[in-house]
């Protein structure tokens, strides 16, 4: 029992002083990578314009991510329910119908992640003390639902963009 | 090991409402450089109808903001600054605003620029000095305002400048210099001193490093990212419109008497000089002093002889009009003063006839007069005579 006490408290030390939330990754059945990126404007081979991803580079207010979450099943056996949640990462809103998955149902939460639905369902609290719709800026989690059985073998990705504050 | 699992959910909501009540530093500039941003995902799933453990990525995203250099310069009233020939410390006053998100010192220069009021700029102010706000007092002051650079601005914050120059004495009304201020974005984090400058960050970025970019947009003299930006304001001359006249006319001599005199001994001479600011003059002017040096050839006549009725206009002694037309001053009207005393502002000494007109026209409390202010549409009328010897 000591010991358990032990290892829950040096993962709650890792979370409290790093941001960064570097979680000791469980050895599981699916693996789980995130990546971010930007995009910018360059002329191709054809003289063309086209937008290229780049890892992300010099982030500034306003400025646009694109993050790009990758998962495998590695396990032996199917895996079921698989729900992939993001909160907006702090200091970042998202971008209004950037998120996307195939194969998923996407909802979102305005209120931390306690309760999830489809964007025209939300709504919030305005300033003024009004229900309003919610809208991509008010969102702080995204949650992808995978509606079929991941095999092993198998894998997929889901994305979606914010912008810095 | 269910209580492994269920001791880690606690740690994980534990940890998850510790990283919400950490506060935001959202500002209207953007989130200030150098915070750390970090994406987390995570994975939750059943096998066999059994959830396990979620899996979070082992090595999330992460960057730090950059530093956005950006900056606004902004003239004070979108109109002239009136000034008066001859004066000094005159300012025109400007703000700069930090739209980064870091704090920053900014460097402030002046140059000569193009009028951006619709008139053309025709001369040059002197003794041109660029000075920032202390904020002890608001407006430009001498001995408090005295640092040439802002010091350590926050993101959002707005500092007030003054470019303070000396307006030369030739100017007249509606001459036109204008003044372009540059701020330029330099390294903060160092109070009371002028930092660094800044040098936008070349090559790829460093994730974890917080690189400099810069920002900021084409002000009227400055160009697109070099860290500064600049807008213009101008000095317009404001001056009376002074025009001087003086008349001569032969009233009496004793053998014609009124009727066609003659430039002959004894003969009376009448001296009228007259003093207007125009009505459209853009300020007042303020008389000193007037003299008028007699020819040895004439004598004051102390009474102010009428050539009709041979006696003194108002009482003898009374040698000196003054007549104020045009004015709201309240002792408007024709006063009259001795030339024997210079008691009253009016003396005769030396050949001299000499008014002082900070004393004839008096200060006046309503409607408000300097001593000695003539303002615009204002006239005084000044009359004596002179016997020829």
């Amino acid at each position: 029992m000591k010991r358990l006490v032990f290892i829950a408290l040096s993962i709650l030390l890792s979370v409290s002083v790093s941001a960064g939330a570097v979680w000791a990754q469980q050895k599981g059945n699916i693996e789980l990578k995130a990546v971010a990126e930007q995009e910018k404007e360059v002329i191709n081979a054809k003289g063309k314009k086209e937008l290229t991803r780049f890892p992300v580079a010099r982030v500034v207010p306003g400025g646009e991510v694109i993050y790009t979450i990758s998962y495998s099943n590695v396990g032996q056996e199917p895996t079921d329910n698989v729900v992939i949640t993001n909160p907006v990462p702090e200091h970042m809103f998202y971008l209004d119908e950037s998120a996307s998955g195939s194969d998923t149902i996407i909802t979102y939460s305005v209120d931390n992640g306690k309760t999830y639905d489809l964007p025209g369902k939300l709504t919030i609290v305005g300033a003024d003390g009004k229900k309003r719709p919610a809208n991509g800026s008010d969102y702080t989690h995204i949650r992808w639902t995978l509606q079929k059985s991941l095999a092993p073998g198998k894998k997929g990705h889901v994305s979606f963009r914010a912008q810095l504050e | 090991m269910k209580q492994l699992q269920k001791f880690m959910m606690f740690c994980m909501v534990f940890a998850g409402v510790f990283m919400m009540l950490t506060p935001q530093q959202a500002i209207a500039a953007g989130t200030a450089s150098g915070t750390l941003i970090t994406n987390n995902a995570t994975i939750n799933y059943q096998v066999g109808g059994v959830g396990q453990t979620p899996i979070q990525d082992l090595t999330p995203p992460s960057f730090v903001v950059d530093n956005k250099v950006d900056l606004t310069v902004a003239e004070g009233d979108g109109n002239y600054t009136d000034v008066n020939p001859n004066t000094t410390d005159q300012v025109l006053t400007f703000t700069v605003t930090n739209t980064g998100n870091t704090i920053q010192d900014f460097d402030l220069s002046a140059a000569a620029g193009a009028d951006p009021h619709g008139g053309v700029d025709n001369f040059d102010a002197v003794n041109i000095r660029v000075f920032a706000e202390n904020g002890t007092t608001a407006g430009y002051q001498t001995a408090e305002d005295t640092a040439t650079y802002i010091d350590e601005l926050d993101p959002d914050a707005t500092g007030t400048t003054y470019v303070v120059a000396d307006i030369p004495i030739g100017q007249s009304s509606n001459d036109i210099a204008a003044y372009t201020l540059t701020a330029t974005a330099l390294a903060g984090g160092s109070t009371g001193t002028e930092g660094a400058a800044l040098t936008k960050t070349a090559g790829a970025d460093t994730p974890l490093v917080v690189d400099i970019v810069f920002a900021d947009a084409v002000g009227d003299t400055d160009g697109l990212h070099q860290a500064d930006h600049s807008d213009t304001d101008a000095y317009q001359v404001v001056s009376a419109q002074l025009t001087i006249t003086k008349s001569s006319t032969v009233i009496w001599d004793p053998f014609n008497l009124a009727a066609n005199p003659k430039h002959i001994p004894g003969a009376y001479i009448q001296y009228v000089i007259t003093i207007s600011n125009a009505v459209g003059a853009g300020a007042s002017a303020t008389l000193t002093t007037i003299t008028d040096t007699l020819d040895a050839n004439t004598a004051i006549d102390p009474d102010l002889f009428v050539a009709a009725t041979e006696l003194p206009e108002s009482a003898a002694g009374s040698g000196f009009k003054v007549d104020t037309t045009g004015t709201a001053r309240g002792s408007a009207g024709v006063a009259y003063f001795t030339t024997t005393s210079s008691v009253d502002g009016v003396d005769f000494s030396g050949g001299t006839v000499t008014a002082t007109m900070t004393t004839v026209l008096g200060a006046e409390v309503v409607p408000v007069y300097a001593a000695g202010e003539l303002k615009a549409g204002d006239s005084v009328t000044l009359t004596f005579n002179v016997i020829i010897q």
